[in-house]
């Protein structure tokens, strides 16, 4: 600002400016004491330039003449205006993010795809969230910190962390300890590099195969999917087969259990029918014989069709179909 | 009035420009040294208002903050003659700004010096470190002894170097081709056995199952023989021992029994006419209404 007032060099024509002014406005007759009024002027100008305001979530770092002096939190402050004082205001309060491996909706293979552990190629999209937790160093101890370095520091650690694992792991059981592993080492490597960053979260977006390789990927998912059904149908069979072969064992045993009930109970109700007749039979011997012979065939006969009372001397041959007509008596 | 006036002000302003002079700023992110014509006199590290003789003394200013050093992708040769693209990138820092001064001037050209003697040591490094190791293991070692071997030679231009790391390590673009084949049959390997182990399981479980199904059953019906057997066993036992009494009465009791289970609405019988048993059966003029003689 001084160096911007340099005119007043030429005096003799200021003071001409200043005697035009003056028939107006009544300013002190005195030129240099008028002078030394402006000067003045001007430095509480300058000096209510150095006001400024920190936002909420904000922090100021002022520094005098290049040298640290103190932060500033929110609200109304006054510092050293340029080129005693500077100061930086920054969000520190803000959590930042930084995309490795994509911008938005857009894939950056070159981030993207690294080597694993096992010699393969893997895809993988890292989100890292940080904060700055020490402002004079994220300010004054390294270069460009929140972007060349963050960016450097992420790659490093993911593609150090990815590579000490095989791919399988990645993909699926080691999600986790990808992301914690890959955060712990960005921080030592940002503490060591002074920055004054916080990681507070690592996510792993998306993890896949790389393009080339999905169906081959895919094909051993359904594999596995086909397996999983497959197990499920055995067990389904042995689920069905063996109620079925239990109830059939039961229906057997349960049958011969019936039967060997039956069987006994009848024999036995034969047995003890034999003895009652015996008995009266031992009473009555040729009667009851003659009657239980008469008795049964005077049951028997009369369902007969035919009988055919003849000579034992002969053959009798019968038409099958009508057995009523004799066709023919053999006379020997 | 006018002449002083202007005198006093030509005064103020040379006291003004001659203070600016002797003074410079350190910036909390510099180093500075100052140089009378041309030969350095002293440094300055602490950041503020520092003080110089005007006009002869020169102050040049440094970085003091951490220097990136980020080389450009190399394919190097590792010790089972296997290519890798390998990046990375190096910190460092001025510690020593007048020896850096004297040998390299200023940052780019320090930084380009520096990425040079950390290339050559790791291309030397990683020709004897097996691939594998790189990639998977040994990768922090090996950036310790790239460090140790390229610090002392980097510090010669007053910069410690405080980190090596490899950014990437990278097959190179002309055989990725050849390692997504790879990993296509890994994969085709892998599936394949997923749907061996199914089949196994399939068959495994569903004979075990008919075997199980066959031995439940199977024991079932011997058992339930045993029980039929028994049955029988039992009734013939108790039958013969009731029959036993008197075996011909049996006889004839089962005799009759059979004639009546045996004849029925279908069955023709011949009896010899001199048979006694009509006799005692049947009346002599019931038999001139049979069909027969």
């Amino acid at each position: 600002m001084f160096d911007n007032k340099e005119p007043e060099f030429n005096f003799s024509k200021l003071s001409n400016i200043l005697n035009n002014i003056r028939k107006y406005i009544p300013l002190p007759k005195n030129n240099f004491f008028f002078l030394i009024i402006v000067i003045l002027f001007l430095i509480g100008l300058w000096g209510s330039s150095g006001i400024f305001t920190v936002q909420p979530g904000e922090q100021a770092a002022l520094r005098l003449f290049g040298k640290f002096n103190s932060l500033a939190g929110p609200g109304l402050h006054w510092f050293f205006p340029s080129p005693i004082g500077d100061k930086d205001i920054v969000a520190t309060d803000t959590i930042r993010r930084l995309e490795l491996g994509f911008r938005g909706d857009k894939v950056v293979p070159s981030e993207a795809l690294m080597i694993t552990g096992d010699e393969n190629i893997v895809d993988a999209q890292l989100l890292v969230q940080f904060d700055i937790k020490d402002l004079k160093k994220f300010l004054y101890k390294a270069i460009d910190p929140g972007e060349k370095t963050m960016m450097d520091v992420a790659e490093t650690a993911l593609r150090q962390v990815v590579g000490s694992k095989p791919i399988d792991d990645v993909l699926t059981t080691e999600k986790e300890a990808v992301q914690s592993e890959t955060k712990i080492l960005m921080q030592s490597l940002l503490d060591n590099y002074d920055t004054g960053i916080r990681v507070r979260e690592v996510k792993l977006q998306n993890v896949q195969p790389p393009a080339q390789v999905q169906d081959a990927f895919d094909d051993v998912v359904r594999a596995r999917e086909d397996k999983a059904k497959i197990i499920n149908l055995a067990d389904a069979y042995r689920e069905d087969i063996l109620p079925k072969a239990r109830g059939y064992a039961a229906k057997v045993i349960q049958d011969a259990k019936a039967y060997e009930a039956v069987r006994i109970a009848a024999s036995q109700g034969e047995a003890d029918k034999f003895n009652s007749i015996l008995k009266e039979y031992n009473l009555q011997k040729e009667t009851t014989e003659s009657r239980l012979y008469l008795e049964t065939i005077e049951r028997v006969l009369p369902k007969l069709k035919q009988i055919i009372i003849g000579d034992p001397n002969k053959i009798y041959i019968f038409n099958s179909d009508n057995v009523k007509q004799v066709i023919g008596t053999l006379e020997d | 009035m006018k002449r002083s006036y202007t005198a006093i002000l030509i005064i103020i302003l040379i006291i003004f420009f001659v203070g600016i002079q002797s003074m410079f700023i350190v910036d909390e992110t510099n180093t500075a040294i100052v140089t009378r014509f041309g030969e350095p006199i002293k440094t300055s590290t602490n950041p503020g208002l520092n003080f110089k003789l005007p006009f002869v003394d020169q102050v040049r200013k440094f970085e003091k903050r951490l220097l990136i050093f980020d080389a450009p992708p190399d394919s190097l040769l590792t010790s089972d003659k296997k290519r890798l693209v390998i990046d990375i990138y190096a910190r460092g820092k001025i510690v020593d700004p007048l020896l850096f001064f004297k040998t390299t001037r200023n940052e780019s050209l320090a930084a380009s010096r520096a990425i040079d003697i950390i290339s050559s040591e790791l291309r030397r490094e990683i020709a004897s470190d097996l691939q594998v190791e790189i990639i998977k293991t040994n990768r922090e070692q090996i950036m310790n002894k790239v460090k140790q071997q390229a610090g002392p030679k980097i510090r010669e231009f007053g910069i410690d170097l405080i980190d090596v790391r490899i950014k990437r390590a990278d097959f190179p673009e002309e055989i990725a081709e050849s390692i997504y084949g790879r990993m296509q049959a890994e994969r085709k390997r892998k599936a394949d056995k997923e749907r061996a182990e199914a089949a196994e399981v399939d068959l495994t479980v569903r004979s075990e199952v008919d075997k199980d199904a066959s031995i439940i059953k199977a024991k079932a019906d011997k058992e339930a023989k045993i029980i039929i057997g028994n049955a029988e066993a039992t009734a013939i036992k108790i039958l013969s021992e009731a029959h036993g009494r008197d075996p011909e009465f049996y006889r004839f009791l089962r005799q009759l029994e059979t004639y009546e289970n045996s004849f029925n609405a279908n069955t023709t019988i011949i009896i010899p006419k001199d048979s006694n048993i009509l006799d005692s059966l049947f009346g002599a003029n019931k038999f001139s209404s049979m069909p027969s003689k």
